[in-house]
């Protein structure tokens, strides 16, 4: 991908809020358009990810913006829609029909586990139907084939909420223990309360702009995206809402990373910070190698290591992560560019990564889907 | 219309509540998966199926579930695990007392509601 530069970001803070999604995607379009310096009329379309909310959700923010009688449209793809209003939004780019795209994240999620994942009738009566479960088995698995300890899966949460109390757009702010961490409430085993996020409210909005086109009209050009990976579900992926699964499995984030790496033009070894989907604690641990920052195997010494928290030499999940931001499905995916957007201009305070020229933002969710983002400066 | 489509009645053999059953499970004839429901035909690799039934397995994965999920009909607490199977196919279910993992396990139809049964996993007695 080779012209499609991010002219703005903006962002609706996570957490709860007394008022509905419009008003929080309102926010989150608004501030984008203010960080860009661009005028809603001057947007050829506008692309909302959102799960849960209602008919024409984006229509019912944008409206609330400016009247501008362009084209409007919902993205669905569950943890991953965010991703793919992105990827849609930069091939129109790309291939020269639009010049000027909003990708805006919006969702006000109830409390909860999440209701309407995709389970079948007969999953959900019998109790099959709960998210949680998924990620425990997940976790099972690769405390049964690596070295990956309970230990491990509570420094995860250590490590992404130590990095949260930075974060002011976060909805935990605080530090924990891994004593903390291990002794809060068991949801499935092994992992507890702190181990997974929540999902909660908030929204995102990424601005792209065609880069000459951006040159042009004097927009800041200098970051662009890179390459964006979306894959849905193969044949020997796995997840939910899925009731079975091969014994020999592959992984759906590693087909979407290496996508990203080869439009990007770029190694691994480029890349310095990523935002990962760290629904629970193994998902973090689990994409460290399918995102190829180490072998299988090798996911719980490359966080013992302090490779993965800041100052270290691949910082994983500076935001907090979704275990502290909360996840608000439909924005979740642009709210990691919006980290990455912050770490690239170096205007991340004290969560900053150290000269982040490069950054890999990575959500994967039920259906199953996955979307790796490669953005650069 | 040429493809039968299975309904979404047909996990398993049926039986009394409490009885060993099958679960029915589709194998490509191409491809060579096992695939969990059944399937009109491999979505896999678009092969041809045939039932397969799948009775007795490992459990390798278990866990508790203690809040009750939106929608279920089922009183939490309650076990849940993963039963490996030798047709290279690891299936997600209820399970049945008390299996631990490593346990060899047998497919039985397990009550859960008054007006509710499904399969469920637990220790092989046989």
């Amino acid at each position: 991908m080779k012209n499609v530069a991010i002219v703005g970001v903006g962002i609706h803070p996570f957490g709860r809020f007394d008022y509905g999604y419009r008003q929080i995607g309102e926010v989150a379009m608004r501030d984008c358009l203010a960080d860009a310096k661009l005028q809603p009329e001057d947007v050829d379309m506008v692309l909302v990810a959102n799960v849960g909310a209602e008919m024409a959700k984006g229509h019912n923010i944008v409206n609330r913006v400016r009247y501008i009688g362009k084209p409007i449209i919902n993205v669905e793809a569950a943890c991953a829609s965010g991703g793919s209003a992105l990827s849609l939004g930069a091939s129109l780019i790309e291939s020269g029909a639009v010049k000027t795209v909003l990708c805006l994240g919006v969702e006000k999620a109830p409390r909860g586990f999440i209701a309407g994942a995709g389970f079948e009738n007969w999953q959900i009566e019998s109790g099959l139907g709960v998210n949680p479960l998924y990620f425990s088995f997940q976790a099972q698995d690769l405390m049964r084939t690596t070295d990956a300890t309970l230990e491990d899966l509570a420094d995860v949460a250590v490590k992404n909420h130590g990095h949260s109390v930075h974060n002011p757009h976060a909805m935990y702010r605080r530090e924990f223990t891994r004593g903390e961490v291990l002794a809060s409430r068991p949801v499935c085993d092994p992992l507890t309360l702190l181990m997974l996020c929540t999902p909660n409210e908030g929204a995102a909005a990424v601005a792209l702009m065609d880069k000459d086109e951006a040159a042009k009209r004097g927009f800041d050009n200098s970051i662009r995206i890179g390459g964006i990976g979306l894959a849905s579900r193969a044949t020997d992926d796995w997840f939910v809402p899925a009731p079975s699964l091969q014994s020999e499995m592959t992984s759906i984030s590693a087909r979407a990373a290496d996508t990203a790496l080869e439009q990007a033009g770029m190694g691994v070894d480029d890349i310095d910070l990523v935002e990962c989907q760290d629904t629970d604690t193994a998902s973090e641990l689990i994409a460290y190698s399918d995102l190829g920052l180490c072998n299988k195997g090798e996911e719980a010494e490359l966080l013992r290591s302090g490779a993965t928290t800041l100052g270290g030499s691949i910082p994983v999940n500076v935001s907090g992560g979704l275990l502290s931001k909360g996840e608000p499905l439909g924005a979740s995916g642009l709210g990691q560019v919006h980290e990455l957007v912050t770490q690239l201009r170096g205007t991340a305070g004290p969560r900053q990564v150290k000269d982040a020229r490069v950054g890999m933002a990575h959500v994967m969710g039920a259906g199953h889907n996955a979307c790796v983002v490669v953005v650069q400066r | 219309m040429t493809t039968t489509i299975p309904t979404a009645d047909q996990r398993y053999v049926p039986a009394p509540v409490g009885e060993i059953t099958s679960l029915l499970a589709s194998t490509c004839d191409t491809c060579s998966r096992t695939h969990f429901p059944t399937v009109a035909e491999c979505p896999a690799c678009g092969g041809v199926v045939h039932e397969t039934r799948l009775s007795r397995g490992r459990l390798s994965a278990l866990t508790e579930v203690t809040a009750p999920p939106p929608g279920a009909l089922i009183e939490p607490p309650y076990h849940v695990g993963i039963t490996d199977f030798a047709e290279g196919i690891r299936v997600i279910g209820l399970v049945d007392g008390d299996a631990v993992v490593g346990d060899e396990i047998e497919v039985a139809v397990f009550e859960y509601h008054p007006d509710r049964s499904t399969f469920a996993f637990r220790r092989r007695t046989s």
